[in-house]
């Protein structure tokens, strides 16, 4: 075998060279990305089974070569793929929980970060707070489901139970980290948007209006102590 | 007390994240772990807190499997940038990559793909290495590759080549045993005459893994270099006769599918080790 054909055609991945060796190549290269896939989406694994797993991640890596020898941060774009993947359009939940897993993904290998206690709130003048703006930390991602991924990922967690599911209600989820631990939160409407409108940098007073409109009854001093609770803000400014 | 940075000439494995909680806990009497550099690329949470905790205890060895040596296209500047971060940080004892490309005009190809040998090929290889040992600082030891197949336009064999690269570039050597064993079926050499013109001197590490046959395209048997199972009695042979002429060395027991329970890998760690304590009385 020649050194130019063999660039070219692993390259390209092509189906064969003639050569009977070939193919051990190709092959290798598809299941390094399909374990590299099945490792960060293991929910979605489990959902549609190892066989149309690897199916689908044999036509996503097709389209999509990885840019780095860093696999961990391969299979971004998985998600979208499931969403417009035809063979999988019998579960539009799908494309949902693989972003909930991806988020997951992308906060367990995020940079390590000291988020502020509740204690800073105590220094804020009483009247300061509703023109005051809040930073999540970057391992945060606010994510808003038209399926409920966060109880379909619930469900296939150690000692989760599908016995009360309702696939098609819709769902919000935060997903943030607590020191090394990923976690997930299921949002109400209304804490998602408040949440929403800080993170596009609105002030406190701007989201708490926001989130009104969800819920009339939007009770931000709680609101916003639960995200202490969540370890979640960055920075107050 | 500080962390101890020089890996042992004992067994060692390599570094799973199903294993992380259990080594904690059990502390395994083993020589070092080994870790896929790749891996350990990302910024923070639970890999480098537990990697940093188990370093506390056991020297480290850095496995490089990304950094395309073989390759024609420059270095990836951002990934050498991670890997001397990641020596910086953890300290390895010792620190390695293979003898194969990976990046290609179209991307990454997550394999190790094989280059022939020739005077083209040789500057490529040393250029990379001269350039990867100056950037993280440190010397860095190349692995054999496995073969499934050869070139029509190599003018080297592989232990020639191999030891002209250490020659001109002074890399130590990774010797993968399992590699030798199954190129010497797959292209139908001599694993013994290999292991005869391998530069035995410069080998600082040895790897040792299993295998599986398999058909290639035209019906005839070749080894699948996979990772997947306890290394084999021939590779194990292979291991000992080398060790009578080396002594003892790091030895890295690797497994990166079908990964069983930790005090398995331990026990094969353990097994090298009767060998080489074996081997070396035996010489005495």
């Amino acid at each position: 075998m020649h050194e130019s054909e063999f660039a070219t055609a692993i390259g390209q991945l092509e189906p064969s060279m003639g050569h009977p060796r070939f193919g051990i190549y190709r092959n290798n290269v598809a299941s390094a990305l399909t374990n590299s896939l099945r490792v960060s989406y293991p929910v979605v694994e489990q959902l549609v089974g190892p066989e149309f797993f690897g199916a689908m991640a044999r036509d996503f890596i097709k389209g999509h070569k990885p840019n780095s020898a860093m696999l961990i941060s391969y299979g971004a774009e998985f998600p979208e793929f499931i969403s417009n993947f035809e063979h999988a359009a019998s579960l539009p939940y799908l494309a949902y929980v693989a972003q909930l897993e991806s988020a997951w993904w992308v906060a367990y290998h995020a940079a390590d970060s000291i988020p502020l206690g509740r204690e800073i709130l105590a220094a804020l003048a009483p009247d300061a707070w509703a023109e005051t703006h809040l930073r999540f930390l970057q391992n945060t991602s606010l994510l808003k489901f038209e399926y409920a991924a966060v109880s379909i990922w619930r469900a296939h967690q150690d000692g989760g139970s599908a016995a009360s599911l309702q696939v098609t209600s819709a769902e919000q989820a935060l997903v943030c980290r607590d020191g090394h631990q990923v976690m997930v939160h299921g949002l109400t409407k209304d804490m998602y948007h408040f949440l929403n409108v800080i993170a596009d940098g609105g002030t406190l007073l701007d989201a708490f209006e926001f989130a009104s409109d969800f819920n009339a009854e939007f009770d931000v001093i709680a609101a916003v102590q639960q995200l202490f609770q969540f370890n979640m803000i960055g920075e107050l400014y | 007390m500080s962390r101890p940075n020089k890996i042992p000439s004992c067994g060692g494995i390599g570094l799973k994240g199903e294993h992380y909680k259990a080594i904690l806990e059990a502390k395994p009497d083993l020589g070092f772990f080994e870790i896929h550099a790749e891996n350990y690329m990302g910024e923070g949470g639970l890999p480098h807190a537990y990697l940093t905790a188990i370093r506390e205890t056991y020297p480290l060895s850095l496995h490089c499997v990304g950094l395309s040596i073989g390759g024609a296209k420059p270095l990836d500047q951002t990934h050498l940038a991670r890997l001397k971060s990641l020596n910086d940080r953890y300290e390895p004892g010792l620190f390695s990559e293979h003898l194969a490309w990976s990046t290609h005009d179209v991307g990454y190809l997550s394999d190790l793909l094989p280059l022939p040998y020739n005077e083209k090929t040789l500057a490529h290889v040393c250029a990379h290495i001269d350039e990867t040992q100056n950037y993280v600082g440190r010397q860095i030891l190349l692995e054999n590759p496995s073969s499934y197949l050869t070139f029509t336009d190599s003018t080297f064999d592989e232990a020639d080549f191999i030891s002209e690269v250490v020659r001109r570039t002074g890399c130590g050597l990774l010797l993968d045993i399992n590699n030798v064993y199954i190129s010497a079926h797959n292209i139908n050499i001599s694993a013994q005459a290999y292991i005869a013109a391998y530069p035995l001197r410069y080998v600082q590490e040895i790897h040792l893994a299993g295998h599986t046959m398999s058909l290639d395209d035209a019906g005839q048997p070749v080894i699948i270099d996979d990772h997947a199972s306890p290394v084999v009695e021939g590779v194990w042979d292979l291991f000992a006769s080398t060790i009578a002429r080396t002594g003892p060395l790091p030895t890295l027991i690797e497994r990166d599918d079908n990964v069983p329970a930790l005090q398995e890998l331990v026990d094969e760690a353990h097994f090298a080790n009767g060998i080489m304590q074996r081997q070396t009385a035996g010489a005495a």
